[in-house]
């Protein structure tokens, strides 16, 4: 391969396009929050408006010449702004989202404009760090590549196809206990397969800047393929917590406030705040859309910096391209689903790629000598302050400092546990002078204690007991995250099990590319970013979830030390040809993916959002009047889209002592709902993990209405609501006394199965 | 009286480390003359440490302690 080494990084064509995106969408989402379209184009260009408005002018100015860098950390800082500028509109009382476009608007204007102003006039000038080394190929090495990367195309279109296929082809009703893997088509692995051809295509030739842009839609692809088949299979989100936080986004924007004193998440309101802005710049009542293609668009976004990680641990660009189709595979707990975690993720791993990526490129690191004792070694460590990266400026460094604290602050404001894993890890590293952001830990550590004081105050004053109970019991914590997880119907304890082997697999992978990869990125700065999130384990037990969020913030240092155990075992046996590579990362790449797919749908029979599951919860908030008791409220995120705070889960009723515990009939009609809302998801559940029998839900609702007090209305493929009726026989909402609260009601959809029964006769039958 | 004392005695607290953090960073990249470190402090740096994680262990006590006395 020829390259040449040039003193002065030419700005890149992506970066220079992105740029100019900036611009152009400031501008436009002026246009937008006129135009307020409204649908899915509404919500899909505010998106995109919000995604490339602020970030780029500053990324750029960072980052002008490394083009993989600058697309890790620009979707980042775009979301930063707009996190703080909502969040900050909110607090102060001035809640209005033209104003927030206005903002956005500006900055992004003057960021963008600034920087093309600097680089028309002065081209080249940007001294380059010592990762901008994507080689100046020759013109015919050049050609050769393009060719390729178009060779490569083909399976990606192929793969494509074969997933729209899938999609229309997927029995989602006949998910059962073995998970997603049981109903997959034929048409599903082949699109996997065919990814994996692509890639094995791509990276068994010299990686360069031609390819890389194709590797990376072969990962969103496969990120699509992974994420989001449920959901565009169902017209609706999997997760239906997804749907909780659509409910608090719509509660923002209505009210103009936080609700505080609802819900512990209104503490950590950023996220909310920020999406509720997007809905109302699109002209949409809420951001259901949204969760819909939310987890391929984030996993998307999350592969540039596990990219950038995996090259700096590794020093290997195909190594980093391979690390981001592992990150995919690994990641069966499904936290990129519409919620203020995945947006965590984002922000946490830009700033780790970033500090990663200054570490590989930092020469002439001192350390002790080599005969010294262990304690002057590590007394060495904590007085060291590594040198600027290759070809850095003080002012430089400053620069992403600000940038870094920026982002760290926008993730304390919106998420509770991933800010705790990012301090202790930058402490980590400046305890040991692995990193010349010595006091970015404390500068982040300042804002948390500051919003931990008197932003999310409304939380803390009433879950302190919880917090301090919870300190120093890592064995709780484990065994709610791990062993209280494998239960239910055998098969699906099974898949369970799978899961965790699927985590351990990675755990010894990673530890073994631990033991073997040498590069400037030292083995104790790898250790901490796996240690560090892990220690949270000895604080919390985060509601059983602990474990999974230790794994999801460990994953991309595991499986970017992974991809190098598997490059090294591949050298170490010799097999490095052409042809056997590539051979043998299509047979990797689709037994990683069909394993992913596998880990991450185990729950899919209970955990969809089927969409005539949204246009019942969509009828029933329209019609139920404030204050309807209905259950079961606090468990069916889809009834939590609107009107937060004005229905309600019935209360629990306590059973006396020494009394029998009552039919599951008996505990429902104890508790006298106004509406019971039963799902062949939740019945899934009550199936799979508690042994209830299957139609189940069926016979409730028959019992209820057999009791005299109640009336279906709603009756489809995969919902029965049922209402109580007054005294003179009719449904709550039809009794002329209480009116029913004006919310817009949309019409259920025309298809067969969907329609509101009108008439007791009409109710389903059991199948 | 206590809740006020604690309530602006974080506020306070919280402001001065800000500050603290942002003239040591500016410091160790020789922005400020008087204050700049050397590439490699061995005892300034230490030091400085020590001090800072004392005023943090104090604002999580203030903090705490305000806490359990609202809840």
């Amino acid at each position: 391969m020829t390259a040449t080494t040039k003193p002065f990084a030419a700005t890149d064509p992506l970066v220079k396009a992105t740029v100019w995106g900036a611009l152009i969408s400031s501008l436009a989402l002026q246009a937008l929050v006129w135009w307020a379209p409204g649908g899915t184009v509404g919500l899909a260009l505010a998106s995109i408006f919000a995604l490339l408005a602020t970030g780029p002018g500053i990324a750029a100015r960072l980052f002008p010449a490394n083009r993989a860098l600058f697309t890790a950390i620009f979707p980042a800082i775009s979301i930063s702004i707009l996190l703080i500028v909502t969040l900050a509109q909110v607090l102060t009382g001035l809640w209005a989202p033209r104003l927030s476009a206005g903002i956005i608007g500006a900055l992004g204007l003057a960021f963008s404009a600034i920087w093309i102003r600097q680089n028309m006039s002065a081209e080249a000038e940007t001294p380059a760090d010592a990762s901008d080394h994507d080689t100046v190929a020759t013109a015919s090495a050049s050609k050769a590549r393009a060719i390729v990367a178009a060779i490569a195309f083909i399976p990606l279109i192929g793969a494509l196809i074969c997933w729209f296929a899938a999609v229309a082809r997927i029995d989602l009703d006949a998910v059962g206990a073995r998970g997603l893997i049981e109903v997959l088509p034929w048409q599903y692995f082949m699109a996997i397969g065919l990814i994996a051809l692509a890639v094995a295509i791509l990276l068994s030739r010299p990686a360069s800047k031609a390819t890389s842009i194709i590797v990376w839609v072969a990962g969103a692809l496969f990120a699509t393929i992974i994420t989001i088949t449920v959901n565009v299979s169902d017209g609706g989100a999997i997760m239906n917590t997804a749907y909780v936080h659509v409910g608090f986004a719509e509660a923002i924007n209505a009210r103009g406030a936080l609700v505080l004193g609802t819900d512990a998440r209104f503490s950590w309101p950023a996220f909310f705040t920020a999406v509720a802005v997007l809905a109302d710049w699109a002209g949409e009542p809420d951001t259901l859309n949204l969760a819909v293609a939310w987890p391929a668009v984030l996993m998307s976004l999350y592969l540039p910096a596990v990219f950038v990680i995996t090259r700096s641990i590794t020093g290997s660009t195909r190594t980093g391209q391979l690390a981001m189709f592992l990150f995919v595979a690994a990641n069966w707990g499904q936290q990129d689903y519409f919620s203020p975690q995945s947006i965590a993720l984002l922000l946490f791993l830009s700033i780790t790629a970033v500090i990663f990526h200054e570490m590989a490129t930092t020469s002439a690191v001192p350390t002790a000598p080599a005969d010294a004792s262990v304690l002057a070694k590590l007394t060495f460590a904590l007085r060291r302050t590594p040198p600027l990266p290759d070809g850095w400026t003080s002012a430089r460094f400053l620069r992403v400092e600000a940038v870094l604290l920026l982002l760290a602050t926008a993730l304390i404001v919106q998420h509770q546990l991933t800010p705790v894993a990012l301090i202790l890890m930058l402490f980590g590293w400046a305890l040991t002078g692995r990193t010349r952001h010595r006091w970015l830990w404390l500068g982040a550590t300042v804002v948390f204690i500051a919003w931990f004081a008197f932003g999310a105050y409304d939380w803390w004053t009433g879950h302190l007991q919880i917090l301090i109970d919870g300190l120093g019991k890592p064995s709780q914590a484990l065994s709610s995250g791990l062993s209280s997880r494998v239960r239910g119907n055998p098969d699906y304890a099974k898949l369970q099990m799978l899961r965790i082997a699927w985590s351990g697999f990675f755990g010894l992978l990673g530890l073994l590319g631990w033991l073997l990869v040498r590069s400037r990125v030292s083995r104790a700065t790898t250790a901490i970013a796996v240690l560090a999130p892990a220690s949270l384990v000895l604080g919390q037990s985060y509601g059983g979830e602990v474990v999974l969020r230790v794994f999801l913030y460990a994953s991309p240092i595991l499986v970017a030390l992974t991809a190098a155990a598997i490059v090294a075992v591949a050298r170490r046996a010799k097999l490095t040809a052409a042809p056997v590579t590539a051979v043998g990362l299509v047979i990797l790449l689709t037994a990683v993916g069909v394993v992913g797919a596998t880990a991450r749908g185990v729950n899919v029979a209970f955990e969809r959002t089927p969409k005539d599951v949204l246009q019942a919860s969509r009828f029933l908030l329209a019609t139920a009047p404030s204050g309807a008791r209905i259950r079961p409220l606090a468990t069916e995120g889809a009834l939590r889209i609107a009107r937060l705070n004005e229905l309600r889960h019935p209360d629990a009723v306590a059973v006396p002592d020494g009394q029998p515990q009552p039919t599951a009939l008996q505990a429902l009609l104890a508790q006298d709902p106004e509406y019971v809302f039963l799902t062949s998801t939740r019945e899934n559940y009550e199936w799979i993990i508690n042994g209830s029998p299957r139609n189940w839900y069926r016979q409730i609702a028959q019992q209820l209405v057999d009791t005299g007090k109640f009336k279906v209305i709603w009756s489809s493929e995969h919902v029965t609501i049922v209402a109580k009726l007054n005294a003179a026989g009719n449904p709550l909402a039809d009794d002329t006394g209480v009116p029913p609260v004006q919310v817009p009601t949309p019409q259920p959809q025309g298809s067969e199965q969907t329609q509101p029964q009108a008439e007791p006769e009409s109710r389903p039958q059991a199948q | 009286m206590l809740n006020f004392f604690i309530t602006w005695g974080v506020a306070i607290l919280v402001t001065l480390s800000f500050f603290v953090y942002v003239i040591v960073v500016a410091a160790q990249e020789g922005l400020h003359s008087k204050l700049a470190l050397k590439e490699y402090p061995k005892k300034g740096q230490i030091a400085i440490i020590s001090v800072m994680i004392l005023v943090l262990l104090a604002m999580m006590s203030a903090v705490i302690t305000r806490l359990a006395e609202l809840s």
